[in-house]
C-alpha cells in the first residue's frame, strides 16, 4: 500500500496554463531514440470537481480570493481526521458547501489517509462543452445512474451485482471513475514508460498497465474487446496522441461501454508537469464529445503493489454477507437447507409469486408479438419448460423448474436481465433482446411484477 | 409459368448473375414485386411495396417466423416458424396461412427450389440437417444430413445445387439439387453464416459469398475448386462513430445485383450496408443506415434498391444502390429477420 502522506494543501496558487497542445515554451528532453521524454511517476492531484457544481454555473474561474479561502477550509476539513475520506470531487464540493464536518457513508477512512490536493482557479476539469458539465444522453444519464446505484447497493446478491471498481476488475481507461473519485488524489498515480516504438502507461491503481504502440498499426478487429480498450499511439510534434476504440460492452465509463471512442493528448509543458487532455466521444451516451483537462505533476516517488484483486476474500465476504444472511433466514423460514432450493447466487425469491403471478407473464399474448414461451422453450439460454400437449399452463413440478431457470436471470435485483432485457432501451433497458422489447414503460403492470418478485 | 420461363429466357442469354430470388424486371408482368419481411420477435410477416416503400399486407398467426420464400409461380408464400417448428404455407392473394407442415426440428432459414417443386428448410436443432419439402403434397419427403446443424440454406443461381451452412459445424455443404445427394462439403475456421452466389457467363454458379461468426467481413470460395480465396473485412468505422453492439452477427446478410457486377453486404457493427465491385471485390463505398442492427438484405428486381432489415429499431432501410443512401425507412414488426424478394400472383 502506498504510504500515507500528510493532508497538506498546495500553498503555491497555480495560474491558469493552456491545456494540452496549446502554446508551451518549454521544450521538453529526448529519450534515446527520439521521443518527446514523459518518463517518470506523474500524479493527478487536482482538487477541482470533473463537473462544474450548479453553484458555480456560469463561471469558469475562480477568484485568487475564493480559491485562498478554499484552500482555508480544505485545510480545517483536513486538519481533522474525524471527517471521512473525501475522494475525487468530493473534497472540493465540501469546501464549496463549507461544512463544519465532513462525513460519506461510503467512506471507510478518515482524512488522515489523504493526499495533498491542488486547487487552482478553474470551476472544472471539464473544458468543453463550455458549461463545463456531461453533456448526457437520457439513455446515457441512465446508465450512469445505475452504475453509481449499483455501487451503493446495501445487499449484492453476488459479485455481479457489484461494479468493476468494487470487483478490482478494472477502475477503467480513462481514469474518470465515478464523482473523479477513481481519478484524483490517492489512485491519481501514473508511470509513465518509454521504449523504442512504444509507450507504456501504468496506473498505480490498480496496477493496470497500457502498453501503447507507435508503429501505426491498425486497431485490432472490432469483434476484439478489452477493459482497456485498443490504444494506438501518434506523436504530434511535442505531443503523445492516443486514441483508443475496441472498449468491453462490459466496460462503464461514465455511463459508456464498447461505443466509447477516446483521444488523449499528453504534453509535457514543464520539467514537473504534464497537461493531459482526453476527449471522449459515444453518441449512445453523450450529445456529443466532451473534453476534460487535468495536470499531472511529476513525483519523486516509485509506485507501490496496489492491493486489490478480482476475488478479494474480504470484500466478498464483507459485501456478500448481508444476501447471504437473508438466504438463510429465508431458507429457515421455509425448512430448505437454502443450498438445494437455488443456485448459490440466487436470491430468496418467491416461488408461489412467481407461479401465479410471473409466469403468466410468459404466456401471456401481447399484440403483434410472440410469447416469451416461443422462443425459451429452446435454443435460448433461458429455457422454459415446453407445455404438456394440450395444457394452457405448467404443472407444479414444471413450475419449479422454470423458477429455478428464471432465478438465474433475476439476479442483480433492479439490474437483472429479466428486467432489463425485454424492457425498451429508453425506458432503462438494455440495448436489444432478440425475442423484441416487449414493455415501453416501467409503469407497465407487467414489468412492475416482474420488478415485485425480484425486489420482494 | 410465364414468369419462370421469362426469367430462364434473362438468364441464359443474357448471361446474367442473379441471386437466388433476384428476378428481371421482365417478369414482373402479370405479378406484383414484392418484399416479404418476417419479423422473429413478432407474429406477423409484412409485405411491402418496393413502387411505393409502404407496407400493403401482413400475414398474421406465426409466431417467431424466420425465414421466408416465394413460390416461382408467385402463388404461395413459405414461413419457416420457429415456434411450431413447421414450414408454413401462406396463399400469396389472401395472406392466409393454409398449412403448416411439421419438420423435423427447429428451423432457421429457407429457399425454394427453381422449379418449385422443392422447399429447403434449414433445421438448426440438433443433429440438424435441411429438409426437404415437396410442394405438391406438401410433406416433409427427407432430411439432407449435413456436417452441422444449419442456419441457411440456399439454391445456387443456375438451381442446381443446394448449399447450406453450419454454425455450429463451421461448415458449407453442397447437394445436388436432382438427385438430392451430397456433392461437396467445406470446413471453415468460423461458422457458418449467410450466403449469396454470383454466376459465370454460362449461369453456373463462379463463387459463393460466406458470411462468418464474428468476423465483419466475408469470405469468398470459388465454387469449382472448392477452396476459399479470398476474405475481406469491411471498413473500420471512423473514429468517433459508434458500433451497434448487437442485433445479428458482425456482417450478416448480402445480395448480388442482378446485373452481377455489385455485392452489397451489411454490416450490423458499422450500421452500414457496403457494395463491393464484381469481380475485383473492390469497395464501392457504403450507405450509413438510420435504422439499427443491419441483419438481412434484399434487393429489387432490377437492383436499384436494397432493403436492409433492422432488428434492433424494427424497421427496413431502403438504400438506393447507386447513390448508396439510405432513401426511406419502413417500419415492420417487432426485430425483423430474413427479408426475400417476389413477384405474388
Amino acid at each position: 500500500m502506498r504510504a500515507i502522506l500528510a493532508a497538506v494543501i498546495a500553498v503555491e496558487l497555480l495560474t491558469p496554463v493552456p491545456i494540452a497542445g496549446q502554446a508551451s515554451a518549454w521544450t521538453p528532453s529526448r529519450t534515446p531514440d527520439g521521443q518527446p521524454d514523459l518518463q517518470g511517476v506523474w500524479l493527478n492531484n487536482d482538487a477541482t470537481p470533473l463537473e462544474r457544481p450548479r453553484e458555480l454555473a456560469g463561471r469558469s474561474q475562480l477568484t485568487d480570493a475564493e480559491v485562498g479561502e478554499f484552500r482555508r477550509r480544505a485545510a480545517v476539513l483536513l486538519a481533522d481526521n474525524d471527517n471521512d475520506f473525501a475522494a475525487g470531487d468530493a473534497l472540493f464540493l465540501a469546501v464549496l458547501s463549507n461544512v463544519a464536518r465532513y462525513k460519506s457513508r461510503n467512506s471507510t477512512a478518515g482524512t488522515s489517509e489523504m493526499i495533498e490536493r491542488e486547487f487552482d482557479n478553474r470551476t472544472s476539469l471539464i473544458v468543453d462543452p463550455p458549461d463545463g458539465r456531461i453533456p448526457w444522453t437520457t439513455a446515457g444519464k441512465r446508465r450512469y445512474d445505475a452504475d453509481v446505484a449499483a455501487g451503493q447497493a446495501t445487499a449484492p446478491v453476488g459479485p455481479e451485482d457489484l461494479t468493476n471498481v468494487i470487483r478490482c476488475l478494472t477502475y477503467g481507461v480513462p481514469r474518470l471513475g465515478v464523482n473523479n473519485a477513481t481519478a484524483a488524489g490517492s489512485l491519481g498515480y501514473y508511470l509513465i514508460l518509454q521504449a523504442p516504438g512504444y509507450v507504456v502507461l501504468m496506473y498505480e491503481a490498480i496496477h493496470e498497465a497500457r502498453i501503447i504502440p507507435l508503429d501505426g498499426r491498425p486497431h485490432l478487429p472490432e469483434s476484439i474487446r478489452q477493459w482497456s480498450g485498443d490504444s494506438r499511439g501518434r506523436w504530434e510534434g511535442n505531443t503523445l496522441v492516443v486514441e483508443t476504440t475496441n472498449f468491453s460492452p462490459k466496460g462503464n465509463v461514465m455511463g459508456s461501454g464498447e461505443h466509447l471512442s477516446l483521444v488523449e493528448r499528453f504534453t509535457r509543458v514543464a520539467a514537473d508537469r504534464i497537461d493531459y487532455e482526453m476527449t471522449l466521444a459515444d453518441p449512445t451516451t453523450w450529445a456529443k464529445p466532451w473534453t476534460v483537462g487535468i495536470r499531472l505533476k511529476q513525483r519523486q516517488e516509485t509506485l507501490y503493489e496496489y492491493a486489490c484483486h478480482e476475488g478479494n476474500v474480504a470484500v466478498m465476504h464483507g459485501v456478500l454477507s448481508g444476501a447471504r444472511a437473508a438466504e438463510m433466514a429465508a431458507a429457515a423460514t421455509t425448512g430448505t437447507s437454502g443450498q438445494s432450493a437455488a443456485p448459490s447466487t440466487a436470491p430468496a425469491l418467491d416461488f408461489e409469486f412467481f407461479k401465479t403471478k410471473v409466469q403468466p407473464i410468459f404466456l401471456a399474448k401481447r399484440p403483434g408479438h410472440a410469447r416469451c414461451i416461443s422462443c425459451h422453450t429452446s435454443g435460448t439460454p433461458l429455457r422454459l419448460q415446453p407445455l404438456s400437449p394440450g395444457s394452457t399452463t405448467w404443472n407444479d413440478e414444471q413450475s419449479r423448474k422454470n423458477f429455478e431457470a428464471v432465478q438465474r436471470v433475476a439476479v442483480g435485483s433492479t439490474r437483472s436481465l429479466l428486467l432489463r432485457h425485454p424492457l425498451a432501451e429508453q425506458a432503462g433497458g438494455d440495448f436489444f433482446h432478440s425475442g423484441g422489447k416487449h414493455w415501453d414503460s416501467q409503469d407497465d403492470p407487467e414489468w412492475q411484477i416482474l420488478k415485485a418478485w425480484v425486489t420482494r | 409459368m410465364k414468369n419462370q420461363r421469362v426469367f430462364r429466357f434473362v438468364t441464359t442469354t443474357a448471361g446474367v448473375l442473379l441471386c437466388t430470388l433476384c428476378l428481371s424486371a421482365a417478369d414482373n408482368k402479370g405479378g406484383k414485386v414484392r418484399i416479404i419481411q418476417t419479423n422473429s420477435a413478432g407474429d406477423n410477416i409484412h409485405v411491402i411495396d418496393p413502387a411505393t416503400n409502404k407496407v400493403v399486407g401482413v400475414i398474421t398467426g406465426i409466431e417467431v417466423n424466420h425465414g421466408a420464400a416465394v413460390a416461382p409461380d408467385g402463388s404461395r408464400i413459405y414461413v419457416s416458424d420457429e415456434a411450431e417448428s413447421t414450414l408454413d404455407v401462406v396463399d400469396a392473394k389472401t395472406l392466409k396461412v393454409t398449412n403448416r407442415i411439421p419438420l423435423s426440428g427447429h428451423p432457421n432459414n429457407i429457399a425454394v427450389g427453381r422449379d418449385g417443386k422443392r422447399v429447403y428448410v434449414g433445421i438448426i436443432q440438433e443433429p440438424g440437417g435441411v429438409d426437404v419439402i415437396d410442394t405438391a403434397s406438401l410433406k416433409n419427403v427427407k432430411t439432407l444430413k449435413t456436417k452441422g446443424s444449419i442456419h441457411n440454406a440456399y439454391v445456387t443461381p443456375d438451381g442446381k445445387y443446394v448449399v447450406a451452412g453450419s454454425i455450429q459445424g463451421k461448415t458449407v455443404n453442397v447437394f445436388d439439387a436432382q438427385t438430392e445427394q451430397p456433392a461437396w462439403t467445406l470446413d471453415m475456421d468460423l461458422g457458418v453464416r449467410p450466403m449469396t452466389f454470383n454466376s459465370n457467363p454460362d449461369g453456373s454458379t463462379k463463387w459463393i459469398f460466406v458470411q462468418l461468426s464474428g468476423f465483419n467481413g466475408f469470405a469468398v470460395v470459388d465454387f469449382a475448386t472448392r477452396k476459399e480465396i479470398n476474405r475481406i473485412k469491411n471498413p473500420d468505422l471512423p473514429t468517433g462513430k459508434a458500433t451497434v453492439p448487437a442485433g445479428s452477427d458482425p456482417s450478416h446478410g448480402m445480395a448480388v445485383t442482378a446485373d452481377g457486377k455489385t455485392l452489397v453486404v451489411c454490416s450490423r457493427l458499422n450500421n452500414f450496408l457496403y457494395a463491393y465491385s464484381l469481380p475485383d471485390l473492390k469497395l464501392l463505398g457504403g450507405a450509413e443506415l438510420g435504422g439499427k442492427g443491419a441483419g438481412w438484405v434484399t434487393l429489387t428486381p432490377d437492383g436499384k434498391r436494397a432493403y436492409v432489415a433492422n432488428p434492433v429499431t424494427n424497421d427496413v432501410s431502403v438504400v438506393d444502390i447507386a447513390s448508396l443512401k439510405e432513401v426511406a425507412r419502413i417500419p415492420v414488426g417487432f426485430v425483423p429477420k430474413r427479408n426475400t424478394t417476389g413477384i405474388l400472383q
